[in-house]
């Protein structure tokens, strides 16, 4: 059987991230999340569709999503919503992330401290 | 319609993975929606996707560590084991004590013992050994208790049996070396029980029990709660 190539490990967190940031816009059930991060990055992130659900259902362990059952197009499905610890936690997470990306950013740009000077 | 063979692989990498019975088949759930998703827009679309089901997934294998790694991650046991399976475990234990010691001065006033030690011939041979049976079962019933209590919370959050064992050891020495002993009073608060740890070779049986029976309690508590939610995720 064939395996999908897992994340790699500089991504952790970003899933989340981009899990919060889409169902801050309007509640969704898995599927339809899983074509939003698709469609939302170009299809240039590559996830394993299946992973996503350990991570909402943690998620919602910690009170950053609820769930529900809905009739959805003529099915049920479990639909995620944001809570208000989740609308903080995205809040953070959007800060804490570009705090990363300029950072990294000006490394690979060689900023100021990217070549270790010589005493 | 799902594909009964990868569903069915995955069923068996959870059940690896002793996760609660609940939360497989609440994960199993939403992944069969999902290939019953995929299927029905993939039969919508004349252009069939070049990359498969499988593929877009993730193996079975994948899915289930995933999901063992994230159920663990949001409890506390799985967060800080240490603390909750090795320093958590010697305060319920003494917590544990000093309740069965206080359970033990009660039994005492209850059965009017009010002679100077257990040992003394002023007791009844029959309350002596019932004074004597209630000490042994202060001493064994809190390791036991505290064994199986937090065994049992291992196997509920998916963890590795090593912390049950962890815990079954320390509960063990800890109990082993316990001693316990008592003086009810009649004179109002002349009475005493002290708790304190030591070795005795005459004990040395009593003392092996209370090492061996938490630890037992500790590995059956959680070989039997793995297996139950392995029966519910395979019926």
């Amino acid at each position: 059987m064939n395996t999908k190539k897992s994340n790699p490990p500089y991504l952790n967190g970003v899933p989340e991230l981009l899990i919060l940031h889409l169902l801050d816009e309007r509640p969704m059930y898995g599927y339809e999340l899983v074509q939003a991060i698709r469609v939302a990055s170009g299809e240039r992130l590559e996830f394993g569709e299946g992973c996503i659900y350990p991570i909402l259902h943690r998620l919602e362990a910690q009170e950053v999503l609820s769930s529900r059952r809905e009739a959805v197009a003529g099915r049920e499905r479990v639909v995620y919503r944001m809570t208000r610890r989740g609308r903080q936690q995205l809040a953070v997470s959007r800060s804490d992330w570009q705090r990363v990306v300029a950072a990294v950013s000006a490394c690979l740009q060689g900023g100021e401290h990217a070549r270790p000077s010589m005493a | 319609m799902p594909d009964p063979a990868w569903l069915e692989e995955l069923r068996r990498h959870l059940a690896r993975r002793k996760l609660p019975a609940a939360y497989a088949a609440r994960l199993m759930d939403e992944l069969s929606d999902h290939v019953t998703d995929f299927m029905e827009d993939q039969m919508s679309t004349d252009a069939l996707e070049s990359r498969g089901l499988v593929e877009r997934l993730g193996s079975p294998q994948e899915i289930a560590r995933q999901a063992a790694r994230e159920f663990t991650r949001h409890r506390f046991s799985g967060r800080h084991p240490v603390l909750m399976f090795a320093v958590l475990p010697v305060f319920v234990l003494v917590a544990g004590y000093v309740a069965s010691l206080f359970g033990v001065m009660g039994l005492g006033r209850v059965m009017k013992l009010v002679s100077p030690a257990m040992s003394s011939d002023s007791f009844s041979p029959v309350a002596a050994g019932a004074m004597r049976l209630a000490c042994m079962a202060a001493l064994l019933l809190p390791a036991v208790a505290t064994a199986a209590l937090f065994a049992w919370l291992a196997a509920r959050a998916g963890l590795q049996r090593k912390w049950p064992i962890v815990t079954g050891v320390i509960v063990g020495v800890l109990a082993g070396l316990s001693q316990m002993d008592i003086y009810v009073s009649p004179q109002s608060g002349k009475s005493s029980l002290s708790l304190g740890l030591g070795f005795g070779t005459a004990t040395a049986f009593f003392q092996l029990a209370k090492f061996a029976v938490p630890m037992m309690f500790a590995l059956w508590i959680f070989a039997r709660q793995a297996r139950q939610g392995r029966g519910v995720m395979a019926s």
